[in-house]
């Protein structure tokens, strides 16, 4: 038996289990639309902000069954909750076209194996440092599933997180050392069983990798509960196949385990990335889901960005970090994840589903914890920030207003490094990579993080504060004003042989590579869909959506909604292109995710003098603002298969500001065009495209 | 001290015609949306106490501002205005030293829509040396804004520069 698991439905569904909770929510306060979160009594900066919890490096030969290229589609009984029958042990597509590529020119060193599953007490926390670096938290104490010690522990319907656990996850990778990330999927087999909202079929995009699209985390390759997917992450440098073939380039190199080495590889360091992460991208769930928990992240290290700040090989740019391991040292080079949540009277995370503008939490966590602080010593630190949040905007400041070095946008290191005293807006997925230097501060001192950031609803920021403002909170937004404290509490114990150098990494030289093709997308409200009702032989009744957003391609023809089965375009394998994207909607924002390639912005608003300063390297989200339009150019290299663009307002992907683009080689070595998977719990089948744009190829 | 130049007003006005959808209960309709861009250019001034910064002197600054203002108005949400602040041509002279002073000024501020707006916003300055970003110090720009509420273009931009 197949099930239809149409999103509409789904949505439906869920709509229908959170009714009582809705009718709950007439208040509609600012800025959530639900009651306001209950304090519990708690207070600001009263727990420590706990460090990633870093995910074990394995060997491969630990995973059972071993991973294999093409999907394993060995069968399984499938539970009668989600139709009964058989299906296979792993969700991925299976055959030629899904199969892992390059799995035996890239096979993969490590092995990270985790779970999906509902909340429960972390017992294993590792945050990779001491934890006189981690403001004392014991990590052998059990790690209760909280956002701070006075609420209730969040139940498993509550919180869907990697491992079922808090602290969020960190996975630690390098160069030329490929990650076999394998995700089991331990959900609940009813999806009514969710806490009102979010779905137990997933898929996780590594954002934003390079590497096939098996591995991209597609919005219709998703998987059900008791399944598994095995995802490839090869962590080669772009060009690999065009560029430093023979591995001769220097700075184009990996660290080796130990001591000082490191090792060449193949393709453009100028494409070397840094930070990552991971999160859900299910079809017209990924708010829900992403908001429940699932999203981790991911540090990525190169001779370049070794995490080593002591190595002097004139490579290694010796970015904050630490010494004492080869790489990857994590002692003063700390994750952020930003995002706001809401919680119910019972203290149970909350979320509306009703609102398609997007959806604000009334509370600031930082790492899933309520309003910390971080214990720093008094010496340079690289902060790792990203916007995990579904709707907000944030804009930091320090409270004294000093300054910050920001060197990195999204997951790639800046051409130059740019002082900064009031970050720009950071969009939802944006990240951006500061240096703060503490040893100006005296010992016993603090000092806060600021959000100067406005926003009462989930369309666009309100306005950005003075810092003084800031300072004095807003009583539209309680996300405003302080919402971390650092705490200067010694001396570093070691000097601090930490540089931020010019440069960091200059662009990659696209000059000399012809434009193929300009393409044009312009995103904004009246979506309409066209490929419901279903046509015959169709799939569109589970492939399609149908929302208030929508994307409009090259000028032509209706704003679409999102359909997975359709293909808006389909650039050349090898090709360089320009896209400029457009902010249909008026006074709305919309950051822009494009999946799998990075891109250089070109001009915004069609000025080149336009694009700041820290918007001059590779970025993968783009900030249209309101009325605004941003130019970019792409190459497409190295890997082939379906991607994806949509707003990263997740509330607006899901609904449905979303498009599929897929790489096209004229038919070989991929498709054209790539066939849809459909996927059901017996398995996945695929159907043509429900459509094809007329300028796509 | 602070002086103003009217540089440039550009205004166009867009419209984006409302295609509907109806085929669901939230579908929402693609709005009539007009924008206008405005550009100033200022020449401002101002000081930056040794008290305040840390430096051993005080530091003189002056050099254009240029601000661009786009005013985006939606029918379903009003006006609001983008504010582009770029002050990277004002440089600094430290008053014993004769040190040269730099900076990073670019900002994009996200600001409500009306007749007039007042805008203090902080940058970070340095010594024009090589790794001189390493030490560096805040400055406070201060914008008044004046627009016509008609074209929503920028009438008016006064602009000076100090310390937090």
């Amino acid at each position: 038996m197949h099930l239809s698991w149409k999103p509409l439905n789904a949505v439906l569904v869920v709509a229908a289990g959170f009714c009582a909770f809705a009718l709950d929510a007439v208040a509609d306060s600012v800025p959530t639309g639900l009651p306001p979160s209950p304090t519990f009594g708690i207070t600001k900066f009263s727990q420590p902000m706990p460090r990633f919890d870093v995910l074990p490096r394995n060997a491969v030969s630990t995973l059972v069954p071993a991973p294999t290229a093409q999907a394993n589609t060995t069968q399984q009984p499938v539970d009668p909750a989600l139709g009964g029958g058989t299906g296979p042990i792993e969700g991925r597509p299976p055959g030629d076209i899904w199969a892992h590529q390059e799995f035996t020119r890239f096979p993969p060193q490590i092995a990270v194996d985790v779970t999906m599953e509902g909340a429960k007490v972390n017992n294993t926390y590792n945050p990779g440092v001491p934890s006189s670096l981690n403001s004392n938290i014991n990590p052998a104490l059990p790690f209760p599933p909280r956002f701070h010690p006075q609420l209730p522990d969040q139940g498993p319907l509550a919180l869907w997180t990697f491992n079922g656990t808090l602290p969020p996850k960190l996975v630690i990778g390098r160069y030329a050392q490929p990650i076999l990330f394998r995700e089991h999927n331990k959900l609940p087999v009813d999806k009514n069983q969710n806490g009102g909202f979010g779905l137990h079929s997933i898929s996780t995009h590594e954002h934003n990798g390079h590497h096939g699209a098996e591995n991209d985390g597609f919005t219709g390759a998703y998987f059900f509960p008791n399944q598994f997917y095995d995802y490839h992450w090869p962590i080669v440098l772009a060009g690999w196949r065009s560029i430093n073939t023979g591995a001769t380039d220097p700075k184009a190199a990996t660290p080796t385990d130990t001591g000082t080495g490191k090792t060449n590889v193949a393709g453009d360091w100028h494409e070397t990335m840094s930070t990552h992460w991971f999160h859900d991208h299910m079809f017209s769930f990924t708010s829900q889901n992403v908001y429940k928990g699932m999203a981790g992240m991911f540090n990525i290290y190169s001779a370049l960005d070794r995490g080593n700040e002591a190595i002097n090989d004139t490579v290694n740019l010796r970015l904050p970090s630490g010494t004492a391991k080869s790489f990857a040292n994590l002692d003063y080079d700390v994750n952020i994840l930003l995002a706001d949540k809401a919680w119910d009277a019972q203290g149970q995370l909350a979320f509306n589903i009703f609102d398609f503008d997007g959806f604000l939490g009334d509370r600031m966590t930082v790492n899933l914890v309520d309003n910390p602080f971080f214990e720093v010593e008094a010496r340079r630190y690289r902060f790792r920030i990203l916007n995990a949040a579904v709707s907000r905007f944030f804009k930091l400041a320090l409270s004294d207003g000093s300054p910050m070095i920001q060197i990195a946008n999204d997951g790639n290191l800046l051409p130059h490094p740019v002082p900064l005293t009031e970050l720009d807006e950071l969009g939802i997925a944006e990240r951006y990579d500061v240096v703060i230097d503490f040893s100006r501060y005296a010992v016993g001192s603090k000092v806060y993080w600021v959000n100067l950031t406005q926003q009462t609803n989930g369309k666009r920021p309100d306005k950005d504060l003075s810092l003084a403002e800031a300072l004095q909170g807003s009583g539209n937004d309680p996300v405003v004003g302080k919402f971390l404290e650092f705490r200067i509490v010694r001396q570093p114990a070691v000097a601090d042989q930490s540089q931020v150098p010019d440069p960091l990494i200059p662009n990659p030289d696209l000059s000399a590579v012809p434009v193929a093709r300009t393409r044009t997308f312009e995103f904004g409200s009246g979506g309409s869909q066209t490929t419901l009702p279903a046509a015959p032989g169709s799939r569109s009744e589970v492939t399609a959506f149908v929302g208030p957003w929508g994307i409009k391609t090259d000028n032509q023809g209706p704003m679409l909604d999102a359909d997975y089965g359709r293909i808006t375009a389909g650039p050349g394998y090898g090709t360089r292109e320009v896209w400029t994207l457009k902010n249909g909607g008026g006074g709305w924002d919309h950051p822009i995710h494009i999946h799998f390639e990075e891109g250089q912005i070109l001009d915004r608003n069609g000025d080149p003098n336009a694009v700041p300063a820290w918007e001059k390297g590779r970025k993968d989200v783009y900030r249209l603002r309101p009325g605004g339009s941003v130019t970019i150019t792409m190459q497409f290299r190295d890997f082939g298969g379906m991607f994806m663009e949509h707003c990263h307002n997740t509330v607006h992907e899901d609904n449905a500001m979303l498009m599929r683009w897929e790489i096209d080689n004229n038919g070989a070595p991929f498709l054209r065009p790539l066939p849809t998977p459909i996927a059901t719990p017996q398995g996945v089948t695929f159907v043509p495209p429900d459509d094809i744009l007329p300028t796509a190829f | 001290m602070s002086t103003h130049r009217r540089h440039s007003t550009t205004l166009f006005v867009s419209l984006f015609g409302g295609a509907l959808a109806a085929l669901f209960v939230a579908a929402r309709p693609a709005y009539a949306q007009t924008s206008a861009v405005s550009s100033f250019t200022i020449q401002v001034s101002g000081t930056a106490s040794a008290v305040k910064t840390g430096l051993p002197e005080t530091v003189t600054f002056s050099g254009p501002v240029v601000v661009t203002a786009t005013v985006v108005t939606d029918p379903a949400l009003g006006p609001i205005a983008v504010v582009s602040v770029d002050g990277r041509g004002v440089t600094g002279t430290g008053n014993k030293t004769k040190t040269t002073y730099i900076n990073s000024c670019q900002a994009n501020l996200t600001r409500p829509f009306g007749p007039t707006d007042q805008i203090q916003t902080t940058f970070a300055f340095f010594q024009n040396t090589t790794g001189g970003y390493m030490n560096s110090k805040t400055g406070l720009l201060t914008l008044g804004l004046t627009y016509d509420t008609t074209t929503m273009a920028l009438t008016n931009v006064t602009a000076s520069v100090g310390t937090l």
